[in-house]
């Protein structure tokens, strides 16, 4: 507990929100339409909304990660991800790109991203620069794909990582399981939405705002 | 050693237009107002125009690089990169943003950025992979600022690096002659724009049979 709450401490730990976007999570988006089960992101939502809540009532600040794919960066390689079967996700300019049940404040910095890494030739570690991050509290879809590779990046970027299985969710079970065990033995700390609530509310002196 | 006309050729070529926005070139812009002499960015322009011009007519890839500042990226060490730092340049939505003189069509990419090398955390390097470029030629202002760490930083990334003097500026003549000079030693090649654009005539001849 005490090693969490000193990695979470408000002024050092930023929440990363993975694309918790309609064409990842709806079941009428394009993941769900092609077959997907997206029955575990949506139910993910509603624990991330009050980590989300209890987050900002601490002062901790919250990163939003937004695919969005066009012309400009559907290279050869990238195009045939995924088996062939991703070529109309997250367009630019679709319903499909917006955010999902939760949303930015306006001063919340939104990056855009267009490959699986947040950080891959995005402005993601200069916003974090600029906020000072220590820990990346990482969230979001699919916890295998976008918030793994988001969060390998990270570590290896010199940020401690947290990862919060309950506010992630993935297109499996066990890809899902698979993920939070790399992230516990190689890349950092998973926690439950609950014990970061629970730390917050045990170490930080009175909420903000 | 590749000839210029295999570094410019335009199938695998693209042009890196640097910063040429309004708070960097116009007098009445941010740099001109903070005292920066922007004449040689100002007499640069219509060169560059023509380039730009001869560049569409060959197919040459054009990609912009826009700076836009605003909270998210203003760290405390990039604020405190000039002695003032209240001094802004390049907020987001201002008139000092937009291109100075040049206009993007509506198929050239147009990268944001936010340090002075367009690579650092932007999706440059993603876009000229998609347009499978191998070679960069770069232009605009200031040569010796947002212009030389751009080459520098895509020569590291193992992109054939060419500039192009006449089509960039910098506030100081010393300053700029100092990034053609290295540059011309341990990142690349430089080149005139009427070079270059010889050089797409001939290749252009040479394919059409003339």
């Amino acid at each position: 507990m005490a090693d969490l709450a000193r990695l979470i401490d408000p002024s050092k730990a930023v929440i990363i929100v993975v694309d918790v976007q309609n064409d990842f999570c709806r079941p009428d988006g394009a993941l769900g339409k092609a077959g997907a089960p997206t029955a575990d992101a949506m139910a993910m939502i509603p624990t991330l909304a009050r980590l989300l809540d209890a987050a900002r009532a601490t002062g901790t600040k919250i990163v939003w990660l937004q695919t969005i794919h066009e012309d400009a960066t559907d290279s050869d390689p990238w195009r045939g991800r995924s088996l062939n079967k991703s070529a109309d996700i997250c367009r630019k300019g679709t319903w499909g790109i917006e955010f999902t049940d939760v949303a930015p404040r306006d001063d919340e910095p939104v990056v855009i991203k267009h490959r699986y890494s947040g950080f891959v030739n995005t402005r993601l570690d200069s916003v974090l620069r600029t906020l000072k991050a220590e820990t990346l509290i990482m969230t979001g879809v699919s916890t295998n794909v976008c918030v793994e590779s988001t969060a390998r990046h990270g570590f290896m970027l010199d940020y401690h990582v947290v990862f919060v299985d309950d506010c992630c969710a993935a297109y499996s079970r066990e890809e899902h399981e698979g993920a939070l065990y790399n992230m516990r033995t190689h890349f950092g700390t998973v926690a439950s939405a609950d014990a970061l609530i629970d730390a917050w509310r045990a170490t930080v002196p009175a909420p903000v705002g | 050693m590749l000839s210029l006309s295999e570094l410019v050729v335009p199938s695998k070529s693209a042009i890196i237009v640097v910063d040429v926005q309004n708070d960097f070139c116009e007098p009445d812009g941010a740099a001109g107002k903070g005292g920066k002499d922007t004449a040689a960015a100002m007499a640069m322009i219509p060169r560059l125009q023509r380039f730009l011009d001869a560049a569409r007519a060959h197919g040459t890839n054009i990609i912009f690089v826009q700076t836009i500042h605003e909270p998210a990226t203003d760290s405390d060490v990039w604020v405190g990169r000039r002695a003032n730092p209240e001094a802004r340049n390049c907020l987001k939505g201002t008139w000092g943003a937009e291109f100075t003189g040049v206009t993007p069509q509506a198929h050239e990419p147009v990268v944001i950025k936010h340090r002075y090398s367009a690579f650092v955390n932007t999706r440059l390097d993603s876009v000229l992979r998609t347009l499978k470029v191998e070679n960069l030629i770069v232009l605009g202002v200031a040569t010796n600022v947002c212009v030389e760490s751009t080459s520098r930083h895509g020569y590291m990334l193992d992109y054939n690096v060419v500039l192009v003097p006449d089509c960039c500026a910098a506030y100081d003549q010393a300053a700029h002659d100092m990034t053609v000079l290295v540059h011309k030693k341990y990142f690349g090649t430089v080149a005139s724009s009427e070079a270059v654009i010889a050089s797409w005539a001939a290749t252009h001849a040479v394919a059409s049979g003339v």
